[in-house]
């Protein structure tokens, strides 16, 4: 090994190794993924989110909400955060990913599920103390504005409890960022059921019963399944 | 101090070498042991390296058994059978109830009791007033499903062994045989109310 | 005082005292890396200090969630990040380049060929994390962790190594002494791999965006090549040096270095796809495998340092340095225990997503890399400026920095353990497992100051070192940094 090229050829192919196999593979693999056509649905999973949504997507990133939420449902989390564990496919639209390695906060993969209401979600940004006592999220006073009420009350402003209100004469409204950020919120739900993870009771089908024993028989209909 | 760095400082020239001695064989060994241990786990947790395999399931295969459901005389299969249709309508195929409707089985504290007795209790003769499931006070009512249904011994068992060891809710609880079942008979029987939450935790969660 | 050219242990051929008068004396090699050295460990310092200081910003917004509500740039999302990135890329890389190229060219018993070079690289690189940083608090950040500098922050980057990369390769390649030693091979394995992971990083997640979950494999490729194919080689390099300069012993086993050498490279990069990671089964048990086989190397080397150091009756010389340097080696085993027990499935389903995770990453970058950098600036700047520490203040700066790691390793990683017990508890509600962790989170941020105060001592001794080796040797000084 005083050999400098030679060296230099063993580090070349023993980092070349873990390049093919966790770079190059995966992207194989999951690289050109398609749509799938879910069990329960007709349309093509995952569908499009809105452009408000996307934008909140930019929005999350921005602000690092990754930094305390994940957004992986791992199969012994089911229970607590959704119908099923995440696969791959439902991240096929995210741009960035962001998977979360640390969860302060609950998991949000599937929080447009449980949490559908806007005015919640844009209450807990204000200040996350106003609907869960003694949270530890921090306060996103600065996605609002706080201003003046010239004549009506803005349709849009917080109606903030009791506690927690603004200087009388004054309005706290969303501005476009917390919109849209609550818009991805909204937007957030792995619920199709995949052939990879489906939910767990699967529309029995009168003809199924012939028990097919391989996978693509099983699924006919699923872009997903197992190349033929 | 300050002069043993000087020290150190002067006495520079000689850099570090390697003496050649000749490497411990254990090191072999332990790196096959090693080697042998890591592909039997690739092997077994891998999923043929197919990109439909995650865990917990280990093949592509066993993916596509959850798919159209066999129908087979297994007792889990059964009980996941009789809770679609008996329990599902209520506490929802994902086992996480429904808000007004009824309280979670999922994760719940009265159904992942050592012994299977009050949530079979509650199955059988239902449930009225007041109970806190996982933290969450419910106010409703359930009908005594499994004395409606006729539920025979074996298909009680079966529901609950579904419902307290339904991997994919997270429940890990025990099964549930037919003698315990039977045991709680007289019980079921000579009950003619739906239970209370109260009287149910005077029951041992051991039972 | 004479043992360098006394000592029975000092191999028969081709070492102490008998320089081959070819080569440059050791004063003229250090004294080529005067100038450059000391800018890139001058700036890293720097980084280092603001780094720590809002790491404690960052650890205590994990816990008052009212503060600095109104400040876009101070959110919590955006401060921490910021923190780590400086820290990793403004302090370990910069001067974890400048120690291993210090190295190279003591081992290659060459000048460094080009210090001007050096400079102009550590500019660049210096420019680079300023612009990532500012990229983060403006809201630009890529959101992948470690690797949150913007695009074009990135690319500065990137031509930055390119130069200082260069300088190092060329040093290496000109060396006078063509035996090699095992601190080369790390070093040299860390600077070739280092732009291959930030290159394909960048172009497969910033330039040209792969689809969908394939962005998150690669996300974990580069934090996981970052810290053990970047980070580690370089403090590993760092370690095999001093462990046998301070105690003046030849390494224990040459073949030993050699297996761990090769295993450690051929295995580090299978490894950081956690088990939960929501990525087809095959890929998170790779790298549970890969995470145990790396136990090999790791426990291999430290049993080579420790063979080597308990022969030494003379551990004390370049005393301060060697401390840091085996509070590394410490640090190094204990870390790759972890590391290994975190990717076991059993384990990972109470401890994943947890605090404990940063715990792991706490001991790796700092008690393992940053340690050892520690131990190697002390050791070289005196070598260099040809003044002495303070040692007052190095005392300060080891005993908080232990003090502060402890702190911060014990209280994440008891409050992840608590966190993912109270997670798997199907009894308990998620607001649970946050009280529990919040006490230790408190912990973790006495951690952080008592590691501020650590750095503050650090950066003021370098100041007083710079003082003196200035007006000193003014002239020379001068000379060397033009
Ligand atoms: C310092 C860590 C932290 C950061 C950063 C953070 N959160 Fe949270 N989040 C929490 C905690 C703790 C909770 C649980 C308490 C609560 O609901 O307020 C939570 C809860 C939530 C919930 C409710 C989840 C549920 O299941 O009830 C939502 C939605 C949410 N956060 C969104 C966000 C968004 C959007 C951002 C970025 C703008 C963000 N969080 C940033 C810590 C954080
Ligand atoms: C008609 C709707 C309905 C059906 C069908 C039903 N339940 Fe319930 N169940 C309820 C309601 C409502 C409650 C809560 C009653 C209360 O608030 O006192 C409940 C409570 C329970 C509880 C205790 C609380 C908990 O979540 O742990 C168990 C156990 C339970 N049901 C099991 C079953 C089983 C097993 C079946 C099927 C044999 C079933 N239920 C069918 C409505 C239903």
């Amino acid at each position: 090994m005083n050999y400098g090229p030679i060296l230099f050829l063993g580090i070349f192919l023993s980092f070349a190794l873990s390049w093919a196999g966790m770079v190059f593979l995966p992207q194989k693999q999951l690289g050109h993924q398609e749509l799938a056509k879910p069990f329960d649905a007709e349309a093509l999973y995952p569908t499009p989110h809105s452009g408000l949504a996307e934008q909140g997507r930019q929005v999350y990133r921005a602000e690092g909400c990754a930094a305390c939420h994940t957004q992986q449902v791992r199969p012994q989390d089911v229970p607590q955060y959704g119908l099923r564990f995440t696969v791959a496919q439902d991240y096929l639209r995210d741009e960035p990913v962001q998977f979360g390695s640390l969860r302060l906060g609950p998991d949000l993969a599937n929080i447009g599920a449980r949490m559908p209401d806007a005015k919640w979600h844009l209450l807990h940004l204000y200040n996350p103390r106003i609907t869960i006592e003694k949270s530890l999220m921090p306060q996103y006073k600065y996605l609002f504005e706080k201003r003046k009420i010239r004549g009506e009350r803005s349709a849009n402003a917080l109606d903030l409890p009791k506690g927690f209100e603004v200087e009388e004469g004054f309005e706290v409204v969303p501005t476009d960022r917390a919109d849209s950020l609550v818009a991805y919120m909204k937007s957030l739900r792995s619920d199709a059921s995949l052939f990879e993870s489906p939910l767990p009771t699967v529309p029995e089908t009168d003809d199924t019963n012939a028990a097919p024993a391989s996978a693509e028989a099983a699924t006919p209909t699923n872009t997903n399944s197992p190349e033929k | 101090m300050k002069s043993d760095a000087k020290k150190s400082v002067r006495n520079d020239e000689s850099e570090p070498k390697a003496s050649q001695t000749a490497a411990p064989v254990f090191i072999f060994v332990v790196l096959a042991l090693l080697l042998y241990w890591g592909a039997l786990h690739i092997d077994q947790y891998g999923g043929g390296f197919r990109k439909e395999v995650y865990a917990p399931f280990k093949s592509v295969k066993e993916v596509a058994k959850l798919h159209p459901k066999k129908s087979g005389d297994d007792v889990f299969e059964r009980g996941e059978k009789i809770y679609a249709l008996a329990c599902a309508g209520c506490h929802q195929p994902s086992g996480l109830g429904s808000p007004g409707v009824a309280p979670p089985v999922a994760g719940s504290e009265w159904v992942l009791t050592p012994g299977p007795g009050r949530a079979l209790l509650i199955a059988y003769n239902g449930l009225t007033g007041p109970i806190t499931v996982k933290g969450t006070e419910w106010n409703l009512a359930m009908l005594a499903m499994g004395q409606q249904l006729g539920l025979s011994d074996e298909d009680l068992a079966a529901v609950l062994t579904y419902i307290r060891g339904n991997a994919a809710w997270g429940n890990n609880a025990s099964a549930v045989t037919v003698e315990q079942v039977k045991a709680h008979r007289p019980t079921m029987d000579s009950r003619t109310q739906p239970w209370t939450a109260e009287e149910l935790l005077k029951i041992p969660e051991t039972e | 005082m004479m043992r360098s050219s006394s000592s029975p242990n000092q191999p028969a051929s081709g070492a102490a005292g008998d320089r081959d008068p070819a080569f440059p004396t050791v004063e003229k090699i250090d004294a080529s890396c005067r100038g450059a050295l000391m800018f890139l460990f001058t700036a890293a310092l720097l980084w280092l200090a603001l780094s720590s200081l809002f790491a404690v910003l960052g650890s205590v917004k994990m816990h008052a969630a009212g503060m600095l509500a109104n400040v876009d740039w101070l959110t919590y999302g955006r401060v921490r990040p910021a923190a780590v990135d400086m820290f990793l890329y403004g302090f370990l890389s910069q001067a974890g380049i400048a120690a291993a190229i210090w190295i190279l060219c003591r081992l290659g018993k060459v000048a460094l060929v080009s210090g001007v070079t050096l400079i102009v690289g550590a500019v660049f690189w210096n420019l680079g994390v300023l612009l990532g940083v500012f990229g983060i608090f403006t809201g630009q950040s890529t959101g992948y962790e470690w690797f949150e500098f913007p695009q074009y922050a990135v690319a500065v980057l990137f031509v930055a190594y390119l130069i200082m990369g260069i300088v190092g390769l060329l040093t290496f390649a000109y060396r006078n002494e063509r035996h090699t030693y095992v601190s080369q091979w790390f070093i040299l394995a860390a600077f070739f791999i280092f732009p291959w992971l930030l290159s394909t990083a960048g172009l497969l997640l910033l330039v040209s965006p792969v689809r969908g979950a394939t962005q998150a494999a690669i996300a974990y490729w580069f934090a996981n090549g970052f810290l053990l194919l970047w980070l580690m080689p370089l403090a590993l390099g760092i370690i095999f040096y001093m462990v046998p300069k301070v105690s003046n012993q030849l390494l224990n086993n040459h073949y030993l270095a050699v297996i761990s050498f090769w295993s450690w490279l051929l295995t580090a990069g299978w490894s950081g796809i956690p088990v939960g990671a929501r990525l087809p089964a095959w890929m998170p048990s790779v790298s549970t495998v890969a995470s145990v086989l790396l136990l090999v190397p790791a426990v291999a080397m430290f049993i080579n340092w420790r063979a080597t150091w308990i022969k030494s009756p003379a551990k004390q010389e370049g005393g301060v340095a060697f401390k840091f340097i085996s509070f590394a080696a410490f640090a190094f085993i204990l870390w790759a225990l972890a590391f290994a027990a975190n990717f076991l499935p059993p384990v990972a389903q109470v401890v994943e997503f947890t605090l404990f995770g940063l715990a792991i990453a706490q001991l790796a970058t700092y008690g393992v890399v940053a340690m050892a950098i520690f131990g190697a600036i002390y050791f070289i700047v005196p070598r260099i400026a040809g003044t002495e520490w303070i040692f007052g203040r190095v005392k300060g700066h080891f005993l908080f920095s232990v003090a502060g790691l402890v702190l911060i390793v014990f209280a994440w990683g008891v409050g992840g353990i608590l966190q993912g017990t109270s997670w798997n508890n199907p009894l308990s509600d998620f607001m649970k497992s946050v009280r529990v962790a919040v006490p230790f989170i408190g912990i973790g941020t006495i951690g952080f100051l008592l590691l501020l105060i650590a750095h503050l001592l650090f950066l003021s001794n370098l100041v007083s070192v710079i003082r003196r080796c200035c007006t000193a040797c003014c002239g020379s000084g001068k000379e060397a940094r033009k």
